[in-house]
């Protein structure tokens, strides 16, 4: 059902490297639960589906107004990698890209 | 007289309130069982005995001085390790936060503390809230006090573990499709999945968004009201927390008279356990010998539910689990390059039930694959809460088994992703909806095991699930059956 190619596509999608026997394990757990969740096709045959939001999630949100949060220090205790007050991570530009 | 380790909350509230035991003996005694009996259930993953003992000090000062108590000065209170507790490591079970300490508590860590309640530790559980067994746990599996080669449940197993093993009255977990309500019946216990919004999600590692709910676990019926009194209530950091005050505390007591109870025809079928549905059947002749009105009622889009949840529980959680990069917080796999980076720290810091999940979730969430899964999904979520709105209709009270089996073998079902999932085959379909759910003790299987039933009420009716379950948990006398292993 999953292609290798299609595999492949959602690692990256999904921000994980899996080894290669890892893989092979997860293609085929994933190939049964998708196979389960084709039940859900039989709803297709329906008149009419309500609509998702009918009675269900509310757009919920508070005034943009300032309240006091974490401090810089804080929110940066328990970054793996920090300094001058930021997180630090690895490069994405450098001087050799185009401006 | 009742062993300090089996008393209830309101039994050592009202004797520290008396003067007839400290905190501090109170907790050295918890802390103790804890060393002794934690090796053999892994129900803990940090146990905090300074912290605990500090707090002790402090509610026994504060009645030395005549103080006025908060309702739950000097009760112990296991959390479940993906609530967040300022200092103090906050794992999810999963190696990607081994090391995490948040700077902040959750709302209902911070509503505890400010009640008096003390906090032993953090408990076992799947790796972010995902599984029905605990042993999706990075730190190795909990086991069922009652046999430990069985599992707890879960995925808030550790804190059911604990309470039932005696190591604290009371403990939180969160459910997303049946994390609170699987393993208190599989441990024999009393928990409560609220309504949705009924109690602050900030500080509650997100897995689902539009499904998780913080849960109380206890050993009676009285105790969860008071642990879900105390929680609950509207939190302004929570855009989902309604706008309601806190669950009224004092237990409606008012019998089931009158009361109209739906026995869902669909939880009663092929697979459930002979012995788990008569335990049940029993619960609803009680009902009807005590003048509740007792009938059948349909869910017809309930074997639809499962895959519902998976999809849409596995789409929120692709996205909610993005921030996990090594950048802010957690484990890192430190690279030259960004995107490798986050590839090998979530490839090293996750185990094999999140990945699964986060790519199903973006499986279904990609281009080409939405509307088949997601869309379809979100419909079907909408049906399986009309059947509930609909049977509602005609009866205040949904009583059902709570799990199809007692609690199974360790590895029965770790090999067989789908076979877990329909673990929570019957708690799923009200989760959806965003009922409110109790799973109280109703029999023993001829193996010993607990059996758990489940009361479903409309939404914000706790009040009459408790006061369902109160009237059985009296009639059937099983709060003073305790493991013999612990």
């Amino acid at each position: 059902m999953l292609t290798r190619e299609e595999f492949d596509k959602l690692q990256s999608l999904a921000r994980l490297r899996l080894s290669e026997e890892e893989g092979r394990l997860l293609v085929g757990h994933l190939e049964r639960i998708l196979l389960y969740i084709r039940r859900l096709e039989t709803l297709s045959a329906g008149a009419s589906l309500p609509p998702a939001e009918e009675g269900g999630a509310r757009l919920l949100l508070r005034a943009d107004e300032p309240n006091p949060g974490l401090s810089a220090e804080e929110a940066l205790s328990a970054a793996p990698d920090f300094g001058s007050g930021a997180f630090r991570a690895p490069w994405i530009l450098t001087s050799e890209d185009p401006e | 007289m009742t062993a300090l380790h089996w008393s209830t909350a309101r039994q050592l509230r009202d004797a520290v309130g008396a003067g007839e035991i400290s905190c501090q003996e109170i907790v050295r005694h918890h802390l103790n069982r804890i060393e002794a009996l934690n090796p053999a259930l892994n129900a803990f993953l940090t146990v905090t005995p300074e912290g605990a003992l500090k707090e002790a000090r402090r509610w026994d000062a504060a009645r030395a001085q005549g103080e006025p108590l908060p309702p739950l000065a000097g009760v112990p209170v296991v959390l479940k390790d993906n609530l967040c507790t300022r200092g103090v490591r906050t794992t999810c079970g999963s190696r990607i936060l081994e090391t995490y300490a948040p700077p902040y508590d959750a709302t209902a860590v911070e509503r505890l503390r400010a009640a008096g309640a003390i906090i032993l530790g953090k408990a076992n559980m799947d790796e972010f809230a995902m599984g029905s067994s605990t042993e999706n746990s990075a730190f190795g599996p909990s086991k069922n006090p009652w046999d430990t080669s069985r599992v707890p449940g879960g995925s808030s197993g550790g804190s059911a573990a604990a309470v039932a093993a005696g190591l604290a009255p009371l403990a939180l977990g969160s459910d997303t499709g049946g994390s609170v309500k699987q393993p208190a019946a599989l441990c024999g216990l009393v928990g409560m999945r609220p309504t949705y919004g009924r109690v602050s999600r900030h500080g509650l590692v997100a897995f689902a968004s539009s499904l998780d709910q913080v849960g109380p676990f206890s050993r009676t019926v009285e105790d969860n009201l008071l642990l879900l009194s105390t929680i609950s209530g509207h939190d302004p950091r929570d855009s989902t927390s309604a706008e309601r005050p806190a669950l009224d505390g004092l237990m409606p007591d008012d019998g089931v008279a009158g009361l109209r109870v739906g026995l869902p025809k669909e939880h009663f079928g092929e697979g459930v356990d002979p012995e788990a549905a008569e335990a049940v059947r029993l619960c609803a002749r009680l009902l009807e010998a005590a003048g509740a009105r007792v009938e059948e009622v349909s869910l017809p889009h309930d074997d639809l539910a499962v895959a519902t949840y998976y999809v849409l529980a596995d789409a929120e959680a692709s996205s909610n689990l993005a921030r996990y990069d090594g950048i802010r917080y957690g484990l890192c796999a430190s690279r030259d390059d960004l995107a490798e980076q986050y590839e090998a720290t979530r490839g090293e810091g996750f185990g094999a039930e999140v990945k699964r999940r986060v790519l199903l979730g973006t499986f279904v969430l990609s281009s080409g694959y939405y509307e088949a899964y997601y869309g379809r999904a979100l419909s079907a979520r909408a049906l399986c809460r009309q059947d509930f709105e609909h049977a509602f209709e005609r009866v205040d009270l949904l009583l059902g088994p709570t799990s199809p089996t007692p609690a199974f073998s360790l590895g029965a079902k770790v090999d067989d992703p789908l076979a877990m999932y329909l673990s929570d085959v019957f708690t799923i379909p009200s989760c959806l909806g965003g009922f409110p759910g109790l799973s109280f003790p109703c029999g023993f299987s001829s193996s010993g095991l607990p059996l758990g039933a489940q009361l479903v009420g409309p939404k914000w009716t706790e009040g009459t699930v408790y006061r369902a379950a109160l009237h059985l948990e009296r009639v059937l006398g099983l709060t003073d059956r305790h493991p013999e292993a612990a």
